[in-house]
């Protein structure tokens, strides 16, 4: 295959296919470090707190928040959004980069889909608990009932928000089941014991790799990314509907689909880097993903965090043209009201920080990427937050103006949903294999570095390159 | 070859037959169950067992099933007037000290749950006042006492049988010859109880009766005896008034019969079809009360310079000059003085002064200010006065020293509450001590009947016969609508028995009416039952119709020496005037402090401050600014010797240099709901002379360095963004209005116009019906029954200061006020009564994922509480903010029990089997998480269509009335069918005043505001600035 001669090897150390599989599962085989049972131990107590106050709330109300008659939102869903916005960028990389054939994907995909998955399992987690009588959640459904019927109101954005995650998780799950399939056959292929062996058969659905199951596995693939696909459009362009399609000034907005994907993807990029980064070097992984992996990403977030930055700029022409003294109070107030720290917070990381990766020395640097990375997941939080809370505090009716502080109840489900996603995060790291082994071996002639770039080896032989696919494609063991 | 064979024990291997008997038993110990209905026999076996389990979990899960039903018992033989599901009406008078109030009680199974005003009664014509309508709570007090009480010797008072007191306190009355009694009471208003009195006084002649009122009228009682004659107070006719000058005068809120006053102020200020004329008001006073939030024009005045302008205005008014030069420094304030003169002399005849200075001198200028202008018999009558305030200072003081001189052997104390409400509280303290029986009437145990002997509490006026003569010549009867909940006595039965008259008090005020109002009448007991039918007995109305006085105005002859008392006036005015100058008021809600256990008169927002479950320091803007104090900085306040800690809440319209504290807090022994809010002010009363002056000079504030928050509702923000004005409030002016009756509504039309839809018409598709609401702001006072009736009808919940402060509460229905102008010592007032705007194109409705807020084929937006999941996104939707979600569970019933003790103050009433029996069972309670909110009242709608369905006719307009509407005194809320072309609400929600809040963008709300029209010069007005005084708040 040809491959242009600018591009980077995205494989680094003149890897062999088993040296892949022992960089890559060596890690799911090892005994867990003490560094990995400090860590899951301390998320897991961070997610039991949070368990433990949401527990509260539901037993005694969200009278626990700090909520008010005005503010009717304002953690809760700023954390659902956010959640939901981090796992966009898994089902990006997944999907959109694969049908855009970016080979660079397949040393994170893996891992962006898995935070996907959890990210939305902490997303669901907020409309759930911010119903005041979440035990009577099923009625959102549209299921036969003797009651009229009574039927879900299709009117609200509300429910779409119901289909558009639940949708979105199933399909997201599926996608990155069925890539760890190959790979989970390989932990089994190289299990010590029985137990192991059995355990990793049964999650690998007995997968042995014959031509068959791979172009079953090649076709679904393709359905789930092309299912996937408009997904990553919907689910955020629905989750905006629940502010766009409302009368509330600063929410009422028709820019907001948009703003809220390329948000979503800038803040799950972010994301991917945080826990990329520290996976990376953890496990060693350098040699996988690459400073051109972070390079990519991060040109990634240059794009989507400008398209933020305008969309941030484009509100503001808007109030301003529009002439509406309600929106243009309403921004009037998110930069110099009583929240305007958030907004220049938000600003901040958000819109300028982002534009110091123009600079390929920082884009190349780890730690400032890291640091970077971080700081986007706070101004993406502080947009959410700005968005709901600001809007809503100051709306028409003066008299009932507001102030919003949260609780202690509510930092800690915010905390405990972190918990919680690292410690599933961490749990997978461990029991699964974090890089897609079969689709990095897939790359391998065509972006590993003795093959490519300038410490190419010309004269390569195919057989010891092949050794380990050949291993892992034919041999059941 | 034999099996091997192992054993646990010797008992296996030798059996015995017990055991062998328990070997053979599947489980070898007793199961801890038993077998029904066989207690002897414990033998359970495995299917027993199984039995059992299998029940157990069946019975648990069909109890799980369904919520526990409690306590609900069928009548075996129905009372004849009791219907389930129908309420019983019962025409009554609320009295309590001098607040008076004519009223219909609806009771439902036997339980008062709601009190009306009684449209019949031609003092208060139907309206009430908060402290009304929340009077049905104070029946379901939990704070009551239960039954007669002794104090033992350790000071500690416990339980006693009415006989025992009954021996007690007659063998005390007639131990020696001519027995000493001294009873202190309240303005009493019941002419038998009265009655009472004298029958008392007749067998135990060395008796001797006090009254005061602890917020005092004696000043005037004193100037009108002086003038007149007739220590008594006028009955005030404000409808008649063309121009009103209030003088620190707070009639709409708490002076005298507020809800009588706002009856004929309002009237007298409705301008509309047919009638372009209102009244115009100038109101003088140092702090921003009720009255002056409503004046056209509103001059903040020091108490001392206000004594200053008092002698002004007399000069102004007849000529004179007894200020001897002296004037108000301010000359803008002083020109106020001369407008206010010239329009009174404009309509000498139809003016009206008030002063609600307790100062017998002022109270004299104002009779001759109002003489002069021959008001008397027209606005203001004397010939038949009111009796709603007959109580002097002297006579407490009167009562104190015959008590410590050792004058008294029994003391009875009767409606008041002296040890609390008065400043000479802790000398009173000290004498009852020397009493040898103290016998105190109160309910509940209070400051008073905890020094007392006998407590013989009071049964509650809803349980009591009683009467009234509120005006002399206008009686009213009160009949009990409930059976004494406990066993308590009231005290005129109780006097009654002590005296030896063998006669109930009901016998007793029979006989009290055959002989007095009802004598020569032709059938006495059909009269009679008449009289209680309606509640009420008057002189023949066309007598005293709107127009003509009963009696023909005579020229009042009028005595008094004016000159002396100017004189007096100007000098008590320059000894006041000395460094901060603080009075103290009554506030609506709490009044002296007899309200204070009412925790839906707690929860009140204060209609000015709008600071609930609190009393604090009101001082001017720049005046803080000044002393670097913001607000709710707690301050240490000295006056009259005495030193509080309180807050300071930063009030628009306090005369700078002024400040003004509530009395009626600091309640040390009252109840749950009201002990230790705010603090107790009553020491600083000054009682040095014959009246008290409810003033302090010299006072000093000095910062403790705290800041607290105050439960506020709402807080003070610019109504102006710099943008363009928000359309929530419109006003005018009536010269404006009378040019053009669209003035300051002129954008409307415009504003519609842009309103073009493809959808179909809102009002397709409906039944007949279209309810919409008009509010009138230049009617609404401000005064807040309206929230409380709504607390009252809808079971809305009370939730308490910490709450609150988060902003918590549950109002359904509240009263937004705004501030206009520059001058932050007088500014404009608006109140905006704010409830659900029944929006035909309902924001909420279209957001709610279950659809448990839809629209009705009637026009309005209802809730399904059963459906609602508590997302809140219609609540964030709601651009009027008027929908309440259950945050805790308020209501005491929760799906799964009480869980929340932690969190909501049980105090706040609902939890609690005796304060629940105030519920409206038409009205659902709400559980935790969901959300709640104005509903029209759609249980009066359909007990209104139900009602016109039976009698076999359409529904008429006024069938229907919203809680709101029917408790407002300015009938300021008009309730009915838009669709009825001949309805008053359509003629008013078509009229020229008529626009909805931020209407340009198609809400559609059913609820329509009518432009407040003030009554003041165009230049005088304020159409665009807004008051900036935001930096002195905190955000919070």
């Amino acid at each position: 295959m040809f491959v242009s001669p600018i591009r980077e090897p995205l494989i680094q150390g003149h890897k062999t296919y088993a040296q892949m599989s022992d960089d890559i599962i060596g890690p799911v085989e090892a005994k867990p470090t003490k560094t990995w049972m400090l860590a899951v131990t301390c998320t897991a107590l961070l997610a039991i707190t949070g368990f433990v106050m949401i527990g509260l709330t539901i037993t005694y109300g969200i009278g626990l928040w700090g909520l008010n008659k005005t503010i009717g939102w304002a953690w809760d869903i700023t954390n659902f959004v956010w959640w939901i916005g981090i796992g966009h960028a898994g089902t990006l990389i997944s999907a959109i980069l694969l049908i855009f054939r970016q080979k660079w994907r397949t040393g994170v995909n893996r891992s962006a889909e898995a935070m996907t998955i959890f990210a939305v399992m902490c997303a669901g987690l907020f409309p759930l608990i911010h119903m005041g009588r979440i035990w009577l959640a099923f009625f959102i459904f549209p299921y036969p009932n003797t009651r009229g019927p009574v039927w879900s109101n299709f009117n609200s954005p509300l429910l779409w928000d119901v289909f558009a995650i639940s949708t979105y998780f199933t399909v997201s799950l599926l996608f990155w089941y069925v890539g760890l399939i190959p790979d989970l056959a390989t932990v089994r292929d190289r299990a010590k014991t029985a137990f192991r062996k059995k355990i990793y058969n049964v999650f690998s659905f007995g997968w042995t790799g014959t031509a068959k199951q791979w172009q079953r596995f090649e076709s679904l693939s393709l359905v789930l990314a092309g299912l996937s696909t408009p997904l990553v459009l919907s689910v955020h362009t629905i989750v905006s509907f629940d502010f766009a399609t409302s009368v509330i000034p600063g929410w009422h907005t028709t820019i907001f689909p948009p703003y809220f994907v390329a948000g979503a993807i800038f803040s799950g990029f972010a994301m991917v880097l945080t826990l990329m980064l520290v996976v990376r070097k953890i496990f060693h992984l350098e040699d996988y993903i690459t400073l051109s992996h972070i390079e990519s990403m991060n040109k990634i977030i240059i794009l989507t965090g400008s398209i933020v930055g305008v969309a941030y700029i484009t509100e503001l022409f808007t109030a301003w043209y529009s002439q509406n003294q309600y929106e243009q109070y309403a921004f009037i107030n998110r930069s110099m009201g009583p929240y305007a720290w958030s907004y220049w917070g938000m600003m901040t990381c958000n819109v300028i920080s982002p534009q110091l990766f123009w600079f390929r020395k920082l884009r190349r640097s780890v730690v400032f990427t890291f640091f970077m990375s971080i700081v986007i997941n706070i101004g993406m939080w502080f947009e959410r937050f700005v968005i709901i809370v600001t809007s809503l505090h100051r709306d028409y009716i003066v008299s009932s103006w507001s102030y919003y502080t949260p609780t202690y109840v509510e930092v800690f489900i915010y905390l405990g949903t972190i918990g919680f996603f690292m410690t599933l995060f961490l749990i997978f790291a461990k029991v699964a294999p974090v890089i897609a082994l079969a689709e990095v071996k897939s790359i391998l002639k065509s972006a590993g570095d003795q093959y490519i770039g300038e410490h190419a080896a010309h004269a390569h032989h195919t057989e010891d390159a092949g050794h380990g696919h050949y291993e892992t494609l034919i041999k059941p063991q | 070859m034999a099996e091997k064979k192992y054993w646990k024990g010797l008992e296996e291997l030798h059996p015995t037959p017990e055991f062998i008997e328990l070997a053979q038993q599947e489980f070898p110990e007793e199961l801890p169950v038993e077998v029904m209905g066989n207690h002897e026999n414990n033998g359970a076996s495995r299917r027993d067992f199984l039995k059992m389990l299998g029940f157990s979990v069946t019975a648990a899960a069909i109890a799980g099933c369904e919520m526990p039903v409690n306590k609900v018992a069928p009548y075996i033989f129905k009372p004849e007037d009791v219907t389930p599901g129908i309420a019983t009406w019962y025409a009554s008078t609320f009295m309590n000290g001098g607040d008076y109030c004519s009223i219909l009680v609806k009771t439902r199974e036997g339980r008062p749950i709601k009190v009306e005003g009684n449209n019949a009664s031609m003092i208060t014509r139907g309206g009430t006042s908060a402290r009304v309508q929340a009077s049905v709570l104070s029946l379901y007090d939990t704070n009551r006492l239960t039954g007669p009480k002794v104090r033992n010797d350790k000071g500690k008072h416990t339980g006693i049988s009415w006989a025992e007191v009954d021996a007690a306190v007659t063998g005390k009355l007639n131990a020696g010859e001519n027995t000493a009694v001294r009873i202190l009471t309240g303005t009493v208003v019941s002419p038998s109880t009265k009655r009472v009195f004298a029958r008392f006084t007749e067998q135990y002649p060395n008796t001797k009766v006090y009254q005061y009122d602890a917020v005092s009228y004696a000043g005037m009682l004193a100037a009108n005896e002086t003038a007149f004659g007739v220590k008594a107070l006028p009955h005030y006719h404000f409808e008649k008034a063309r121009v009103v000058v209030g003088f620190e005068c707070d009639f709409l809120g708490t002076w005298i019969s507020p809800v009588e006053y706002t009856k004929g102020y309002s009237a007298g200020r409705k301008v509309g079809k047919g009638k372009k004329e209102m009244s115009r008001h100038y109101q003088f006073e140092s702090r921003m009360s009720l009255t002056g939030a409503n004046a056209d024009y509103r001059t903040a005045l020091k108490p001392s310079e206000l004594m200053t302008a008092l002698v002004n205005l007399y000069d102004e008014v007849t000529g004179a000059s007894l200020s001897g030069g002296k004037k108000i420094g301010d000359d803008k304030k002083a020109k106020r003085i001369r407008e206010a003169a010239k329009w009174l002399k404009d309509n000498a005849g139809s003016s009206l002064l008030v002063c609600g200075l307790n100062d017998m001198n002022a109270q004299l200028l104002v009779n001759a200010i109002n003489n002069a202008l021959g008001n008397y018999g027209r606005t203001l009558d004397m010939s038949m006065p009111s009796m709603l305030r007959q109580g002097t200072d002297n006579d407490l003081k009167a009562f104190i020293s015959d008590v410590s001189k050792g004058e008294a052997d029994v003391v009875m104390i009767y409606g008041c509450n002296p040890v609390y409400d008065s400043p000479l509280g802790s000398s009173i303290a000290e004498a009852l001590k020397k009493v040898d029986v103290c016998v105190s009437f109160a309910d509940s145990m209070d400051e008073t009947s905890a020094v007392c002997h006998y407590i013989c509490p009071d049964s509650h006026y809803l349980e009591s016969w009683n009467d009234a003569e509120p005006v002399k010549g206008c009686y009213s009867l009160a009949q009990p609508a409930i059976r004494n909940l406990f066993d308590t006595r009231q005290a005129q039965d109780s006097l009654l028995a002590w005296c030896g008259a063998s006669m109930s008090y009901h016998d007793f005020m029979v006989e009290t009416w055959v002989n007095g109002p009802l004598a020569g009448s032709a059938n006495m007991t059909r009269a009679f039952n008449q009289a209680l039918q309606t509640g009420l007995f008057q002189m023949p109305m066309e007598d005293m119709g709107d127009h003509e006085m009963m009696y023909d105005p005579q020229p009042v002859v009028m005595n008094g020496d004016v000159s002396s008392a100017a004189a007096a006036v100007l000098s008590s005015g320059s000894k006041m005037g000395n460094g901060l100058e603080v009075t103290f008021y009554e506030s609506v809600a709490i009044g002296d402090g007899r309200y204070a256990n009412n925790p839906w008169l707690q929860e009140m927002p204060d209609p000015v401050s709008k600071i609930t479950w609190d009393n604090y320091l009101n001082v001017s803007p720049e005046w803080a600014e000044e002393n670097d104090l913001m607000h709710g900085d707690v301050v240490t306040l000295k006056a009259a010797g005495q030193s509080v800690t309180v807050p300071v809440a930063i009030q628009p319209g306090q005369a700078k240099g002024s400040a003004s504290i509530a009395l009626g807090y600091g309640r040390s022994m009252i109840g749950k709901a009201g002990e230790g809010v705010g603090v107790n002010v009553w020491p600083m009363v000054d009682a040095s002379g014959d009246c008290l002056v409810y003033c302090a000079s010299g006072a000093t504030v000095e910062k403790t360095g705290k800041n607290i928050r105050f439960a506020q509702t709402q807080t003070h923000f610019n109504l102006n963004d710099g943008l363009a004005k928000r359309t929530i409030v419109k006003e005018t002016t009536l010269a404006e209005y009378q040019a053009n009756p669209l003035s300051g509504n002129m954008d409307r039309a415009e504003k519609l116009g842009h309103l073009d839809t493809f959808y179909p018409d809102f009002q397709a598709g409906r039944n007949g019906f279209d309810w919409g609401m008009s509010i009138d702001l230049n009617s609404c006072v401000g005064c807040g029954a309206c929230t409380i009736a709504c607390i009252s009808e809808n079971n809305v919940p009370i939730v308490g200061r910490d709450e609150v402060l988060r902003a918590h509460e549950m109002h359904w229905i509240r009263i937004d006020r705004y501030y206009a102008g520059e001058d932050s010592e007088n500014p404009e007032v608006v109140f905006q009564p704010m409830l659900c705007q029944h929006c035909e194109n309902a924001p909420c409705e279209n957001v709610c994922p279950v659809g448990a807020t839809n629209h009705s084929s009637e026009g309005f937006n209802q809730m399904a509480y059963n459906r609602c999941i508590g997302t809140r996104y219609c609540a964030n939707n709601c651009p009027y903010k008027v929908r309440r979600f259950n945050w805790f569970d308020y209501g005491g019933n929760d799906t799964f029990g009480t869980m929340n003790d932690p969190h909501v103050n049980e105090e706040m009433g609902m939890l609690e089997d005796l304060t629940r029996m105030v519920l409206n069972p038409d009205v659902t309670i709400r559980s935790r998480g969901v959300i709640e909110k104005c509903s029209f009242c759609v249980q009066r709608i359909q007990e209104a269509k139900l009602g016109a369905k039976k009698d076999g006719r359409q529904l008429r307009d006024g069938d229907v009335r919203t809680a709101c509407q029917s408790a407002c005194p300015a009938d300021a809320i008009v309730f009915g069918n838009m669709f009825d072309e001949t309805s008053q609400v359509h003629q008013l929600n078509t009229s020229e005043r008529a626009y909805g809040v931020i209407e340009e963008n198609h809400w559609l709300p059913s609820v329509l505001y009518l432009t407040k029209v003030r009554n003041k010069d165009a230049a005088d007005h304020t159409h665009e600035q807004e008051l900036d005084i935001m930096d002195l708040y905190n955000y919070q």
